[in-house]
């Protein structure tokens, strides 16, 4: 009887280690261009390898297709270890967030681009080889309005984890 | 007292129709590529241009825009179909029924990786001119309700039945 439990204990041992591999498959990428700063573009990304998360940050483009074809990326300008625990708040955060409420708070009625180059928010969670993306437009703009709270947590949440001040990035 | 019913039907009336008209400026874009000869990449956009009138654009092998991946509307199309507002509206509300957390959580089964000619990738958005939210997937038709798909494809089939193509062209 012993020797079931322990083997039971085993079992649900191994498949929780199971669990925790399979929910590290994520990757995020935050890219901000058309800011009104020097460097006007960061991009960060965030994914776990090794038991270990990583953050990198590129202040300068580089091509999509990089991306696209998941070709080999330049080196970032910066990169260094966080701890998981901070990986899985980012995605606790971005689990709670609701696309509906997202997108009942689109603007669908007609309304003047009020920039002639507004900041805009890209925020990509890929597993595997499947990703979404939101894309955002000044997103510090209407805020309440458009439901993007849960979103600019996300974001400023990325960006305190790439030691960077988010008011440089939301102008508050 | 007749009079008074009256107006408050029309009054009904048209607090309806105005609650249904908030997709003016909403746009959904479906995607698929496959490695088949035929047909290979081909784009669906769905959108509203003048008052009441809808739009199914088809356009084949559209050019893939890496410099400016924020040009949201894909409107370049080879075959335009005029859609009800009706059908238009379907497609749109049940687009709202798209859950991140299940899609996600539908992500990280990777036995949807077929390594053969049948691999369909399909990109899905919903957009307007401040935000777009793009959806990624694999081979949706594999796997459907286990990856919670349930819904994406049943988007997928309504579009693509509104094109008047065959959806058992692009997923067997």
């Amino acid at each position: 009887m012993k020797v079931l439990k322990i083997l039971f204990l085993l079992l649900f041992l191994n498949s929780s280690c199971f669990a925790q591999q399979w929910s590290h498959y994520q990757a995020f990428f935050l890219i901000i261009s058309g800011l009104k700063q020097n460097p006007n573009y960061t991009r960060i990304d965030l994914f776990v390898e090794n038991d270990s998360a990583i953050v990198e940050i590129w202040t300068e483009p580089f091509p999509e297709y990089i991306d696209y074809m998941s070709f080999e990326r330049p080196k970032a300008d910066t990169s260094y270890f966080v701890s998981i625990e901070k990986f899985d708040k980012v995605y606790e955060l971005f689990m709670a967030l609701s696309i509906e409420q997202l997108i009942n708070g689109m603007n669908l009625q007609k309304q003047d681009l009020t920039w002639d180059e507004p900041t805009k928010f890209r925020l990509k969670i890929k597993v595997i080889s499947e990703y979404i993306i939101l894309d955002v437009v000044e997103p510090s703009f209407n805020t309440q309005e458009r439901n993007l709270e849960p979103f600019l947590d996300i974001c400023k949440e990325i960006i305190c984890l790439a030691k960077l001040n988010s008011k440089n990035f939301f102008g508050k | 007292m007749k009079l008074l019913k009256i107006l408050l039907l029309l009054l009904f009336v048209f607090v309806c129709s105005s609650c249904f008209a908030q997709y003016e400026l909403l746009q959904i874009n479906l995607e698929i590529q496959t490695l088949k000869e035929e047909n290979n990449h081909i784009r669906f956009s769905l959108y509203q241009e003048h008052p009441d009138t809808f739009f199914l654009g088809i356009k084949r092998n559209p050019a893939l825009n890496f410099k400016d991946y924020t040009t949201w509307l894909k409107r370049d199309a080879d075959t335009i179909i005029i859609i009800s507002k009706d059908n238009f509206n379907k497609i749109a509300e049940l687009s709202l029924r798209l859950s991140n957390l299940s899609i996600i959580s539908g992500m990280c089964k990777t036995d949807y990786i077929l390594i053969n000619n049948d691999n369909v990738a399909v990109n899905f958005e919903i957009s307007e001119p401040y935000s777009k939210i793009s959806y990624n997937i694999w081979n949706p038709n594999y796997n459907t309700k286990e990856r919670n798909l349930d819904t994406f494809v049943d988007i997928c089939k309504k579009i693509l039945l509104l094109a008047e193509s065959d959806y058992k062209i692009f997923f067997r």
